[in-house]
């Protein structure tokens, strides 16, 4: 991704993947392959709120991800609408409505090795979700949110423990939420063998960097880079509504 | 399986699957970038300080903050600059604004003020301390009793809202908040329209809730007339209330289901189980209500709010009249009541019940008409009186001195004042002398409703002066709370002192104590007061809490002081044995100089059951609890007492420094902040930053602090010298500063106990403890914190500290 500085000129990997299309470059293959890698578990979860068996909803989700990507759906994305997020999930409505049965899925799923999906990891996942009250957009959006936070705490931690600071960052992940700041600093503090403000200070600098890590991430998935704040409060107002 | 969680922070239930515990939502938040937001902690908007963060959300930030110009805390939502070109959040908020700013309900988040700081427009509201109604049904914690008492306050608020002409339209859990006071506060009318809109405003709530911003979580609170089209009034909201009370009771909602499709097939159709059935402690005509609240058909409901809350309210009176009479006694006038109604008839109570208790009152300063300013006193001491006089009723809150006082010679009207100070009902009036005699004029009047309830005029001669106050004290706690038993009457009538020359440097005394300032004038005071009427027991009360403040403030020798605090205690307990002035004046110097911790928890426990409202009564067990190590006690006690008078700086100063035990030192600056902005150069609050500032590891603004706080005399100056050339490393002058402390001991009293933190702060062990020891045998007024306050940390591993402890009586 490059982001100007004056955002005159600004990529994601969304639209490189929207730009590329038509060229049909490996590049832009790849991109697109490695985001509905990433984001492929929101639909299954989507698929199974719908009421759809485990099976079924495994074979749905490979098969639409086969069709989507041999029938290069994406170019029918409206670059200037673009969050990827909605655009896979309306298109995987589509594909529900009219061009999914179970045969086919299976015929078309079954023999494609294009996406590797841990689809037992995600079941795990669906079941353990508090659902009860949930329209399976919702349950769409946050897992999406939650796919999302899950990679940014992945990075997170690879980043500290690259960095040396694997048990600081175990020890003070607990900190990263509102619900938990200020408590427990003390202990902390004792726990690494630091003074109380380093242990602020170091918080502070996770927080941010979480921050950060989220908004590139995002931002692989919108338009245009300055949308990033609106996806996120999009999020955030999905998982007020529960 | 794991469990799923609510975040404390924003409410949201989130399972720890793959956030591991960590809020999924407040994780988000983290990528909002609001370079502002940190930035704007500690600024001026306009004339609000800005003290901490509240909460953000996709929408907006909410900020805590000071008005300084009325100085009460308030709540600022900023709309986020990124929300600007929202077009629909921005309508949201101005509708919030537009709509809130319209109504002024106890019951409702009270808009303050709307504003617009550099292009960010902001919404200033009633800062609120508690819970959302959602969080709260969730933890499954509230009572019958509590239900009821919501209800009733909820309808209450929807009546006002319906009568100045406003639908809500988005009534659910999580728009309602329960403050810790355990009253209902409705928020967010981002929805809100006039009752009389046309259809057009459908057309838009409609397009919020395809957009998917919004309304799609309130589907199982809208009513079926808002799908089918046949419109919208107050019958809308009721159903959504009904739903409410539904869950409260309960526990679950009424029509939830798996698909929205269902949900809304459920609203539409059927019936929910009754509430009686799955929770039967609750009263069957509560459970009426809400049935009939949750009718399909609007004209099946009632017909407004107010026609609920009248069939709820009977019950929530029958439950405070159950709960207070458990005894044959009480069982017996339980059964009148209930014949009352049988024979009374509905309409009559209802018409009783629509009068609805006054909670809170303030007493505003008192207008002198003598012209003569050496007579203003009397002025000040009719309020004084009041105030002092009506806070021992119980359930009445009564607004500070502390308080009131900010709104002298405001120009504002008495009841625009009360309702800024969020108070049930104001008094207000005059006092005026001619020749020896004295007219009082005073009114007592309802906020709520500009409903004058009671005016009075009085005369007496300067000599009676003392019982024409009691006499308004009496009358006025008669309109309050009905008629008084004459044990009752006794309590509230505080024996100020009668002789007019008495009673001024009586109230000359007072108004120094209150400042903490030149308590040596304040003992002369009161001892001439006491010569011109021996015997006084407030006077003698308030001298001893004079001697406590000169050792806890001005550096007194505790072993002078203390006996004297102690014997004019006892004075004033001889006179009256339930003064609760003089029985927390013992108990102070039962902790802090006896260390009888035991005598002075019974003490304070005798006071707090004498003056449930007093604040120097729960501020000073609050300390009490602090030095027992309880802190989370010793905060809420405290915090009662800060909401209780919440403009003073002593309270605030106290609750910052629960804060700085509890190590929490951002917190603690954030009162002592507010401290300032009450009264710059508040010496014992300047002298609690400068501790906090050095565990924050800022010593130039600790120094700064120490340097505000230690111009109070020459008696600091040495120690503040020694505190500014260690801190900055400047060893020689250190020890010439020390080397001079120790000169000027023989002749003056210097606390061995500043000296001990101050030799802790250095690094000096060895010397911190040789005066840790002097401190204990003068026994020094804040030793007995020792075990909680951070400054000695560093001594904490040594066996000295614990022996210390252990000879205050603190080991465990």
């Amino acid at each position: 991704m490059k982001v100007s500085d004056h955002g005159f000129f600004t990529t994601t990997q969304w639209t490189m993947v929207q730009a590329a299309a038509a060229l049909e470059t490996t590049s832009a293959q790849q991109a697109l392959s490695s985001l509905c890698e990433r984001y492929w578990t929101p639909l299954y979860f989507f698929a199974r709120r719908h009421g759809l068996s485990e099976d079924a909803a495994r074979d749905l989700t490979q098969g639409f991800f086969t069709f989507f990507l041999e029938k290069r759906v994406f170019e029918r994305a409206d670059r200037e609408r673009g969050r990827f997020r909605s655009f896979l999930l309306t298109s995987f409505k589509n594909f529900m409505r009219n061009e999914w049965d179970r045969e086919s899925a299976v015929k078309r799923g079954g023999s494609s090795t294009l996406l590797s999906l841990e689809f037992e990891r995600a079941e795990s996942l669906y079941r353990i979700e508090p659902i009860e009250t949930r329209t399976p957009e919702q349950v769409y959006d946050e897992q999406w949110a939650s796919t999302l936070m899950d990679r940014v705490l992945r990075r997170l931690a690879d980043e500290m423990r690259r960095a040396g600071y694997g048990t600081r960052f175990r020890v003070l992940r607990r900190f990263l939420t509102e619900s938990t700041r200020g408590e427990g600093y003390r202990e902390a503090a004792i726990e690494l063998g630091i003074s109380e403000t380093a242990v602020k200070v170091a918080v502070h600098r996770l927080r941010k960097r979480v921050g950060q890590l989220l908004r590139t991430e995002i931002s692989d998935t919108v338009s245009d880079p300055r949308a990033v704040d609106d996806e996120i409060r999009c999020l955030l107002e999905v998982l007020s509504a529960r | 399986m794991n469990r799923p969680q609510t975040c404390k922070t924003c409410g949201y239930q989130t399972s720890d699957s793959v956030t591991e515990g960590l809020c999924l939502r407040c994780l988000l938040s983290l990528g909002l970038e609001e370079p502002d937001q940190e930035d704007l902690v500690g600024s001026l908007v306009d004339h609000y300080r800005i003290i901490g963060t509240l909460g953000m959300g996709g929408m907006g930030v909410v900020y805590r903050a000071e008005d300084v110009r009325l100085n009460r805390v308030v709540a600022i939502k900023f709309l986020t600059e990124r929300s600007l070109t929202d077009q629909l959040a921005q309508k949201r908020f101005e509708r919030e604004a537009r709509a809130a700013s319209q109504l002024n309900h106890p019951n409702i988040c009270t808009i303050h003020d709307v504003g617009n700081f550099e292009g960010q427009p902001y919404l200033v509201m009633e800062c609120i301390e508690g819970s959302s109604l959602r969080a709260r049904i969730r933890e499954g914690s509230l009572s019958s009793q509590e239900i009821l008492k919501l209800s009733v306050q909820l309808l209450d608020a929807l009546e006002a809202a319906h009568e100045a002409g406003l639908l809500h339209r988005d009534i659910k859990p999580s728009n309602i908040f329960v403050t810790s006071r355990g009253d209902a506060k409705i928020l967010d009318f981002g929805l809100a329209r006039p009752v009389s809109a046309g259809r057009e405003e459908d057309v838009e709530t409609w397009s919020d809730a395809t957009s998917g911003r919004g309304v799609i979580g309130t589907l199982p609170y809208m009513a079926p007339e808002q799908f089918d089209g046949s419109g919208e009034d107050a019958r809308t909201d009721l159903f959504s209330l009904g739903c409410v009370f539904y869950e409260m009771a309960t526990g679950k909602a009424a029509f939830v289901r798996d698909t929205p499709a269902a949900t809304l097939k459920s609203v539409l159709d059927e019936t929910p189980e009754p509430v009686g059935e799955l929770n039967p402690a609750m009263p069957q005509a509560f459970n009426q209500v809400t049935a009939r609240m949750l009718q399909k058909r609007a004209e099946r409901r009632y017909e407004s709010a107010a026609e609920a809350r009248k069939d709820l309210e009977l019950q929530a009176a029958y439950y405070r009249q159950a709960s207070a009479m458990s005894s044959w006694r009480g069982r017996i006038l339980m059964l009148f009541l209930v014949l009352c109604v049988l024979f009374l008839g509905i309409h009559t109570l209802n018409t009783y019940f629509e009068q609805r208790e006054i909670e809170s009152v303030a007493v505003l300063p008192f207008e002198s008409l003598a012209g003569d300013s050496a007579k203003e006193y009397l002025a000040l001491s009719m309020t004084d009186s009041l105030i002092q006089g009506l806070s021992p009723i119980g359930g009445l809150r009564v607004a500070s001195w502390s308080s009131s006082d900010l709104f002298r010679d405001s120009g504002a009207e008495p009841v625009e004042i009360g309702r800024s100070m969020e108070v049930d009902a104001v008094i207000w009036g005059s006092v005026e002398q001619r020749g020896d005699e004295i007219t009082v004029r005073a009114a007592l009047v309802d906020v709520r409703t500009g409903k004058e309830l009671s005016a009075r005029e009085g005369t007496s001669s300067s000599k009676e002066f003392g019982n024409l106050q009691n006499g308004f004290i009496l009358a006025f706690a008669g309109v309050l709370r009905g008629s008084l038993s004459s044990a009752e009457a006794d309590r509230l009538v505080r024996r100020t002192p009668e002789d007019p020359e008495a009673f001024e440097v009586y109230s000359r005394a007072l108004y120094l104590l209150r400042k903490r300032e030149r308590t040596d004038l304040a003992v002369d005071y009161l001892k001439q007061t006491l010569e011109l009427a021996p015997g006084n027991a407030l006077a003698n009360a308030y001298l001893s809490h004079a001697y406590l403040m000169q050792v806890a403030y001005e550096n007194h020798r505790p072993r002078d002081v203390m006996p004297l605090a102690r014997s004019a205690a006892q004075t004033a307990l001889n006179e009256n044995p339930n003064l609760p002035e003089a029985l927390l004046a013992l108990a102070m110097v039962k902790l802090s100089y006896d260390w009888d911790f035991a005598g002075a928890y019974e003490l304070m426990s005798q006071s707090l059951e004498s003056d449930p409202d007093l604040p120097t009564g729960l501020h000073w067990f609050g300390l009490y609890y602090a030095a027992m190590g309880d802190l989370e006690t010793a905060h809420a006690m405290i915090s009662r007492a800060k909401s209780l008078e919440p403009h003073s700086p002593v309270v605030i100063t106290a609750l910052g420094r629960i804060s700085y035990y509890q190590r929490d030192y951002v917190e603690a600056m954030n009162q002592y902040r507010q401290v300032f902005l009450l009264e710059e150069g508040f010496a014992p609050g300047h002298l609690a930053a400068g501790l906090a500032l050095l565990q924050l590891r800022q010593p130039e603004e600790a120094l700064f602090q120490f340097r505000q706080g230690l111009q109070l005399g020459p008696e600091w100056s040495e120690i503040f010298d020694a505190f500014d050339s260690g801190i900055s490393g400047r060893t020689e002058r250190l020890n010439q500063a020390l080397e001079q402390i120790r000169l000027e001991s023989e002749s003056k009293y210097l606390s061995p106990f500043y000296m001990a933190v101050l030799h802790t702060v250095l690094g000096r062990r060895d010397e911190a403890f040789e005066w840790l020891d002097k401190a204990i045998e003068d026994r020094s007024e804040y030793l007995v914190y020792l075990e909680v306050d951070p400054v000695f940390d560093p001594l904490r591993s040594d066996a000295r500290f614990e022996s210390a402890l252990e000879l205050i009586g603190l080991a465990d």
